[in-house]
């Protein structure tokens, strides 16, 4: 009876809280991170529903052109026509009105955040794979390779990064290899990934690698070769997972850098291409009018405002994903107390 | 000390060719670069001839594209055969005139010469060491400007906020510094325009009451208190983003240092508060201050590539951007080449200064 008793309270007595749960009650006392999370997905999940919200109910995506909300012609910086310009829609679903080739706003705001972001997650996880696949190889077998890869690590950094980043993308949109390939839209969008991750993988590689090197030497990694594991095994199924801390919080600050030099690139014409939205080339594509934002009758203004949106975006996801990582950073930091 | 130093300077030297040849090799092989557009020159045929051949001939000796790709590399370097320059009109009629140095009997011309080439695009024939020296005066004095301002900004900020660790000015300052960290500078600048200019201009439009936001002498009077207006904005901007990561990293080095024991020493000893702060514990936070300090230094030649651009300042960073847009090759090159030379100079200075710095460093 007794020992059976024993048994019962062994059972019910509380598991240890597994990683994940101990990570997660830590980041939810870190008010920042937490509202950064949950402004980030309220973002995505916007991002995903308004643009087919919008075109289920009126028909328009991003790149339908509204021929009645067609904004006058700039000449020398005088409006030369004084057709209402803040055009909503005959039902007035334009609601943040139209740019000024006539295409909603409001739907193209979302649909740039579906690009934007897609670009600062793709071109992450790519450095990623990249980075740590380099990173463990250079801190698992050492010596000339270890050599080799870091020397090479160090060249890629010493080149200067928005400079080169800037004319690659340029030399590949001239050559048009990607358009080719993806169409012309599409092809904006490999063409900045391929660009982004080629030229950002190396600080992720230099962190695996000095993870995996104090991993290295442990000695589980010893007595998993003892068992019988080959190098493949140990790295991927081992030490991989073992330094996945560093990874995962670089991997979000990462998300939110990319974010900021697709938009650059794209506001400096270099990045993606009209009619595909990105908050970057709607701000470029808004810029020359800013000069009539204090324009305040709403029906005869010229869309000066057009201008806060993409900017506003932009900082309220970039934002959201700091303060993330930063939370996460601390969540994940076994030394730090909370 | 002087043998690690002469090993650095080697090493340098050493990155310093791979990483051009990395450069040149990016900029010769990525497709859209000179071949393509040579290759595309020759498309544009009527009747099996050439439209330009002139300009055919032009890029083909500019970039060296009749050579095999790692030759073309080292003849860019420096180019034993190459004593006189031959320039095309469009009909593809040759003049010819010498160039180069001629130093102990070795003649010849290159990169390691001083000769950076000629634009192609942006100011045809127009050197690029002449193009960039008509800007560099001022990125440097856009850039020194925010620089200093930042430092005079940063440490106080990143100090105090250390000092009052989880205080309400504390959370102020990273807030703010979430922010600017978080901040697309290109719309913090079109930001600061509507608010500092454009709104200002057009509704009360009488004289000094909005800040200009082109270069200055567009309005004709070019004098050094003019040239100081037209900068406040683009310097805000670049204070704005730099105070942000330098008062989060001067308050993260301050708050490492508190802990330490000769601080709590210097406290038990009854130091004044001023004393502890400025004496024992600033001099030592401010080492790894110094580090980044220098490895900003690059930027201070390279300029600010989209903060240039949204002013449309005289800078660098815009004359780059435009060479970007024009393709004009041999301007990115030499704007890249001399960005990767301070790079590297600014590294091995660091690490010097950090050993200058710190009396507990030694390398051997």
């Amino acid at each position: 009876m007794a020992t059976a008793d024993v048994q019962v309270q062994e059972r019910l007595a509380p598991a240890e809280p597994s990683q994940f749960a101990v990570t997660w009650k830590r980041f939810r006392r870190h008010r920042l991170g937490f509202i950064g999370l949950w402004s980030l997905i309220t973002i995505v999940l916007a991002c995903i529903f308004v643009p087919i919200i919008m075109q289920s109910l009126t028909g328009m995506t991003y790149e339908t052109i509204d021929n009645k909300a067609l904004l006058p012609e700039l000449v020398n910086g005088n409006i030369t026509s004084t057709k209402p310009m803040f055009y909503t829609g005959d039902l007035g679903f334009h609601v943040l009105g139209t740019n000024d080739v006539g295409r909603d706003v409001f739907t193209r705001l979302f649909s740039a955040g579906r690009i934007s972001l897609a670009v600062g997650v793709i071109t992450t996880i790519i450095i990623i794979l990249l980075g740590g696949m380099v990173g463990a190889l250079a801190g698992f077998y050492g010596g000339w390779v270890d050599t080799i890869l870091m020397r090479f690590v160090d060249l890629m950094l010493a080149i200067p990064s928005l400079p080169i980043l800037l004319i690659a993308s340029k030399m590949l949109a001239q050559s048009q290899v990607m358009d080719k390939i993806f169409g012309r839209g599409l092809g904006s969008v490999v063409t900045i990934i391929t660009v982004l991750s080629i030229f950002g993988w190396m600080g992720v590689s230099r962190l695996v690698r000095g993870s995996i090197l104090s991993l290295r030497s442990l000695d589980f990694v010893e007595a998993t070769r003892a068992l019988g594991a080959n190098n493949r095994r140990i790295i991927m199924k081992h030490l991989l997972p073992n330094s996945f801390a560093p990874i995962i919080v670089a991997a979000t600050l990462g998300v939110g850098d990319f974010i900021i030099s697709e938009s650059a690139l794209s506001f400096l014409g270099l990045g993606i291409q009209d009619p595909i939205p990105s908050w970057g080339n709607m701000l470029e594509g808004s810029r020359e009018y800013m000069q009539f934002i204090t324009n305040i009758n709403p029906f005869e203004e010229i869309r000066g405002y057009l201008v806060l949106f993409p900017g506003i975006m932009i900082l309220l996801t970039v934002l959201s994903i700091n303060f993330m990582g930063d939370a996460l950073r601390d969540a994940l930091d076994p030394r730090l107390k909370m | 000390m002087t043998t690690y130093i002469i090993r650095r300077l080697l090493q340098g030297i050493v990155v310093l060719f791979l990483s051009t040849f990395m450069i040149y090799s990016i900029l010769i092989l990525t497709p859209g670069g000179p071949k393509d557009q040579v290759n595309q020159l020759k498309q544009q045929a009527v009747n099996g001839k050439p439209v330009n051949p002139g300009l055919i001939k032009y890029y083909t000796a500019i970039y060296g594209l009749d050579k095999p790709y790692p030759l073309n590399y080292m003849l860019w370097l420096f180019d034993p055969a190459k004593t006189s320059e031959t320039t095309y009109d469009i009909k593809g009629n040759p003049t010819t005139r010498p160039i180069g140095v001629d130093v102990f009997g070795i003649k010849g011309s290159g990169i390691l010469t001083g000769d950076l080439g000629k634009s192609v695009k942006i100011d045809l024939n127009k050197p690029v060491v002449d193009l960039m020296g008509a800007r560099i005066g001022n990125t440097l004095i856009l850039m020194g400007l925010s620089t200093l301002i930042s430092v005079l900004i940063a440490l106080p900020i990143g100090i105090i906020s250390a000092i009052r660790q989880y205080s309400r000015l504390d959370y102020t300052v990273t807030a703010f510094s979430f922010v600017g960290l978080s901040m697309p500078t290109f719309w913090l600048g079109l930001m600061l325009i509507i608010v500092f200019a454009i709104v200002p201009k057009q509704l009360y439009n009488q004289g000094l009451t909005w800040l200009p936001f082109l270069p200055p002498g567009e309005t004709g009077d070019d004098n050094v208190a003019s040239r100081l207006y037209h900068l406040v904005l683009p310097v805000m901007v670049l204070s704005f983003v730099n105070v942000a990561g330098l008062s989060r990293y001067v308050r993260a080095s301050m708050l490492e240092v508190l802990r330490q024991d000769y601080v709590r020493t210097a406290w038990a000893k009854g130091l004044q508060q001023r004393v502890v702060i400025l004496k024992h514990a600033l001099r030592n936070a401010l080492i790894p201050v110094i580090t980044i300090l220098t490895l900003t230094l690059p930027a201070l030649f390279g300029g600010a590539i989209i903060t240039e651009t949204v002013f449309n300042y005289f800078g660098m960073g815009r004359l780059y951007f435009q060479a970007v847009s024009g393709l004009d090759i041999p301007l990115v090159m030499g704007f890249l080449l001399i960005n990767v030379v301070l790079i590297i100079a600014a590294n091995i200075a660091a690490d010097l200064l950090y050993a200058v710095a710190d009396p507990r460093i030694r390398y051997s």
